[in-house]
């Protein structure tokens, strides 16, 4: 039984990224640990280190703290697609290697070939990032 | 029968911001707070120790588990997200509100803001 997080995550944040990751074909495997934490297979057999919060607006501070707590997190996503980052949480995570997303979006990084670099784009092809709140 | 008060623990280089459900709700399920906090008197890194006091405090004066988010002056900026959430100064919302708490059904005690 994994242990209770103490990022305030609730279950059911966590049963549904589980059951999309399920459901993801590029997913091939994955493990989830200390509540929060995904050790996730990708078809190209890469792994991902993703650690799940729930964060109305991913600041620096919780990216921060994600890194203290989970040094080996490559991924921090905050559960929910009404969520989002800031600037600064993002541009960090850019400067570390971690990507920074909210859930909508880590599952359309797992397409690309190098998921940290994923963003949406708008009709002209513009990249646009979730800096925003609920 | 005399004033009770709570104080909350709450750092100099903040300002705190009650925000959510518990504003429109007497079944809200946790209290949501923003601080918003000077990175020249609060390393980012040491954000969340700063404000687990003032985390212990919210949780024993409501009885809710606390949501904080922990935005910088300049991530506030960038957000916009006191506006865009109408959150409300902390003790103001504490005033107002109808916290769980004893049950006793006696009168609210008052707010005070302790500056670290």
């Amino acid at each position: 039984m994994p242990e209770f997080n103490d990022w305030n995550i609730s279950y059911s944040v966590i049963s549904f990224f589980e059951r999309a990751l399920n459901g993801h074909d590029k997913v091939a495997a994955f493990q989830r640990t200390r509540d929060i934490y995904f050790t996730i297979t990708h078809v190209n057999g890469s792994t991902l280190n993703v650690l799940l919060v729930y964060e109305y607006s991913l600041g620096l501070a919780a990216v921060l703290r994600a890194k203290a707590e989970f040094p080996e997190a490559d991924y921090v996503v905050t559960g929910g697609n009404w969520n989002g980052y800031t600037p600064e949480a993002k541009n960090y995570g850019r400067q570390n290697q971690i990507g920074i997303f909210n859930v909508g979006e880590f599952f359309g990084a797992l397409n690309w070939t190098e998921p940290k670099k994923y963003h949406q784009k708008d009709r002209d092809g513009n990249p646009i990032y979730n800096y925003k709140n609920p | 029968m005399g004033t009770r008060f709570t104080t909350i623990r709450i750092p100099s280089s903040s300002e705190v911001y009650v925000f959510g459900s518990v504003l429109h709700s007497a079944t809200a399920n946790d209290l949501d707070i923003v601080a918003i906090y000077d990175d020249s008197r609060c390393l980012p890194s040491e954000a969340y120790q700063r404000h687990a006091e003032m985390v212990s405090d919210l949780k024993q004066t409501s009885g809710l588990p606390v949501h904080l988010t922990l935005l910088t002056n300049s991530e506030e900026r960038g957000v916009g997200f006191i506006k865009r959430t109408g959150a409300i100064p902390i003790v103001q919302a504490l005033s107002e509100l109808t916290l769980r708490s004893s049950g006793t059904g006696e009168k609210p005690p008052a707010h005070v803001e302790l500056r670290l």
